[in-house]
């Protein structure tokens, strides 16, 4: 062989490792759901007070990318963050997709989804009326995320300058509380 | 390469070291153990007694280094004692003689072996047995070839065996190197043979002591309970896996498990005798690390207590020791779920003096939990396969990447097994208070599958499990599962390796392992 630097090679691996999960992480939806590493095993039961259901650990996806020798040779690990750029962009995507995915599933087995009509604040309120909404200790909502298409987007800032939309939504946040009081309340032992 | 390191170690190290290897190739050649010695005063010159298949009694005084004529003299004493004193010991018939042997790593001098000729031609005249003297090369040599082929000849192994060997003695063993090397090199093939299946265990004993050997070198006591614990739980697997009884590996457990306490006992036996637990470079102790190890040594100073008085009859505690856990017990630290079987023994210990004081110690855990562990947290304690060392790198800001504490928020492994612990003592308000909190968090768990690899450090196969905790629970019920709550039939079965294998594997301390602790010890 021919003298090498392993060693540090493999730092540069280690960092563009975490670069990419930093970068999916940060900036997609991905980066809103808690992660966990599961150091062990090949399946998942998740047990509810209403019933379980056992998953399977799904293997990674992978994908192919290329980086002309040429290139390499040229511009170094120039050309291989260019790459890791392009990688990130598809995972975050890849993810984005399976988690809008895995959510819709959820939510139509949860009848969680309202159908069958344009996108307008009537519909919004319709939708937060079916999830349930967590509060802080002084009675603050905790951060809704909602996903919504780029056009249905913006209509937003005109529902925050509406007074009755804003009474409505007030109302309905004043509802949850009371319902989440209601879950908090329930929480405890009975005989 | 191996032989050279084996003789390496046999040369550097001290007759306490090789007496757990000599055993087991005593048992090898059919010998069974009676006696090993834990080297206190007036064992009458006897460190090993064995009767073999004839039904013959032996007993070996072992020694360190060169015997020349002037440390021949010192210990004459003693061999007097090894010859004339007939074997004291409830099995030992003490009508029959027994066959004595000077055992040594090193090698006599002639003078030394013309006075045991001489002692030797007196003592057949008065009707004694003749010294048997065993030296260093013979010593090695029956190591090797107890050792068989079961030395490990691949690269990779070889490498990893060289790593072990000549790693770091003061650190804490690397536990996941250990399992590697153990169920990768040497019992990842299953003999077809009983009898090599029998001596692949034998020389898996006598393999860990040279793995051990920077250990030893280091009076790392904590890291050879840790190592010989490790291999127990690999003896277990493999015992599983090759469809072995019990009985059929029990020599050689027996032997591991009688390390292991050794290790224990000789941990407190250091610690009793110091002011503080400052260790190594001051530079870089005191605080988290030092509360760390306190926590440490006095998790499995409580696990040796409980244990002894479980599986020793006439032991009821040492009263010196529980003393000393009490004063000490202010600088603890929960530094993440990989501290629960420390905390665990520690309470039950308490919970012997006082249980109110006990349960004190366990709702405070559980309220820290139940708080910490919320949804959303930034701060959760770690999950049981993050190491003290890792958090400690953390929280020092010494790590490569610093843990992301907020991964292990809305979820516990430790905290069914805490609510199970109340249930089953009838602690109704105690959980009243905290349910609120607990019941927001879900309760984690592992299960591996085949059973057998409970005992392996990782388990490729097996259910990750999360279970949501009613909301509104009955008390009822809740008492019910907490007493029903089962471990593996394995677990049960090595009941006596289980506790050493879970404080060594935190995440193997499943809720249903807590309740066969709380209702075994």
């Amino acid at each position: 062989m021919l003298p090498d630097f392993p060693s540090l090679k493999r730092k540069l691996v280690r960092a563009i490792d975490r670069y990419l999960r930093s970068r999916v992480r940060n900036q997609s939806l991905i980066g809103l759901i808690q992660h966990e590493v599961l150091f062990e095993g090949d399946r998942l039961l998740v047990s509810r007070p209403e019933g379980q259901q056992v998953h399977e650990i799904e293997e990674h996806a992978s994908e192919e990318y290329t980086i002309p020798q040429e290139e390499l040779i040229r511009r170094g690990p120039a050309a291989l963050f260019e790459v890791v750029q392009r990688m990130a962009e598809d995972l975050q995507r890849e993810q984005s997709r399976t988690l809008l995915e895995a959510m819709r599933e959820a939510t139509e087995a949860a009848g969680q989804v309202v159908k069958g009509r344009p996108f307008d604040f009537d519909v919004f309120m319709e939708a937060m009326d079916k999830i349930d909404i967590e509060f802080d200790e002084n009675g603050e909502p905790h951060t809704i995320y909602a996903v919504l298409h780029p056009d249905a987007a913006k209509q937003i800032p005109s529902w925050e300058a509406n007074a009755e939309y804003n009474a409505r939504y007030e109302e309905l946040i004043g509802r949850k509380r009371l319902e989440w009081d209601a879950r908090e309340s329930n929480r405890k032992l009975v005989d | 390469m191996l032989e050279r390191a084996i003789e390496s170690w046999l040369t550097n190290t001290n007759e306490r070291n090789f007496q757990f290897p000599l055993t087991q190739v005593l048992i090898r050649k059919g010998h069974r153990p009676l006696y090993i010695s834990a080297h206190r005063p007036m064992e009458q010159g006897k460190d090993i007694i064995t009767q073999d298949e004839r039904g013959d009694y032996h007993a070996l005084q072992l020694k360190t280094g060169n015997i020349d004529i002037g440390s021949f003299r010192r210990m004459r004493p003693e061999i007097v004692e090894l010859i004339e004193l007939p074997i004291v010991h409830p099995s030992i018939d003490r009508s029959k003689r027994h066959t004595p042997y000077l055992v040594t790593n090193g090698n006599l001098s002639d003078e030394a072996r013309i006075q045991i000729d001489l002692m030797n031609h007196d003592n057949e005249r008065r009707g004694y047995p003749a010294l048997q003297v065993i030296e260093g090369p013979r010593l090695l040599a029956e190591f090797l070839e107890a050792q068989g082929n079961f030395l490990p000849t691949g690269l990779r192994d070889v490498r990893i065996f060289l790593e072990l060997f000549g790693a770091d003695g003061k650190e804490l063993p690397d536990k996941t190197k250990y399992f590697a090397f153990l169920n990768g090199a040497l019992f990842h093939e299953i003999p077809p043979q009983a009898s090599d299946k029998r001596n692949l265990i034998l020389a898996s004993v006598i393999l860990m002591s040279y793995l051990t050997n920077s250990l030893q070198q280091a009076g790392n006591h904590y890291g050879l309970f840790e190592a010989w614990t490790c291999l127990a739980a690999c003896l277990v697997r493999f015992s599983r896996r090759a469809g072995l009884e019990r009985h059929q590996v029990a020599g050689s457990l027996d032997l591991v498990k009688a390390a292991i306490v050794e290790h224990l006992v000789d941990l407190r036996n250091e610690v009793m005798g110091r002011t503080n637990f400052l260790e190594g470079d001051t530079r870089g102790d005191g605080s988290n690390v030092y509360r760390a190890r306190t926590t440490m040594i006095l998790g499995v100073l409580s696990l040796l207590e409980m244990y002894r008085m479980s599986n020793e009859d006439n032991y009821t505690g040492d009263q010196r020791v529980w003393d000393f856990i009490f004063r000490n017990g202010d600088s603890t630290w929960f530094w993440g779920e990989s501290a629960w079987p420390f905390f665990y023994w520690l309470i039950r210990l308490i919970e012997r003096v006082s249980t109110e004081y006990g349960h004190i110690l366990l709702e405070s855990l559980l309220g820290a939990l139940a708080i910490a562990n919320r949804s959303g947290s930034r701060n959760a304690f770690a999950s049981p396969y993050i190491s003290v060392t890792d958090i400690l790198e953390s929280v020092m800001r010494l790590a490569d990447e610093p843990l992301d504490l907020g991964s292990f928020s809305g979820q516990s492994f430790v905290l069914e097994s805490a609510v199970a612990m109340f249930a089953r003592r009838g602690q109704r308000q105690i959980l009243e208070k905290h349910w609120r909190g607990v019941s927001h968090i879900r309760f984690r768990d592992f299960q591996p599958d085949p059973e057998y690899e409970f005992f392996n450090w990782r388990s490729s196969s097996g259910i990750q499990i999360t279970k949501v905790p009613p909301p509104t629970q009955s008390w009822q019920s809740l008492v019910q599962e907490a007493n029903a709550s089962e471990a593996p039939a394995i677990c049960e079965e090595f009941l006596d390796i289980l506790p050493f294998a879970a404080m060594v594997a935190p995440h193997r301390m499943r809720p249903g392992v807590v309740r066969l602790f709380d209702r075994s010890f």
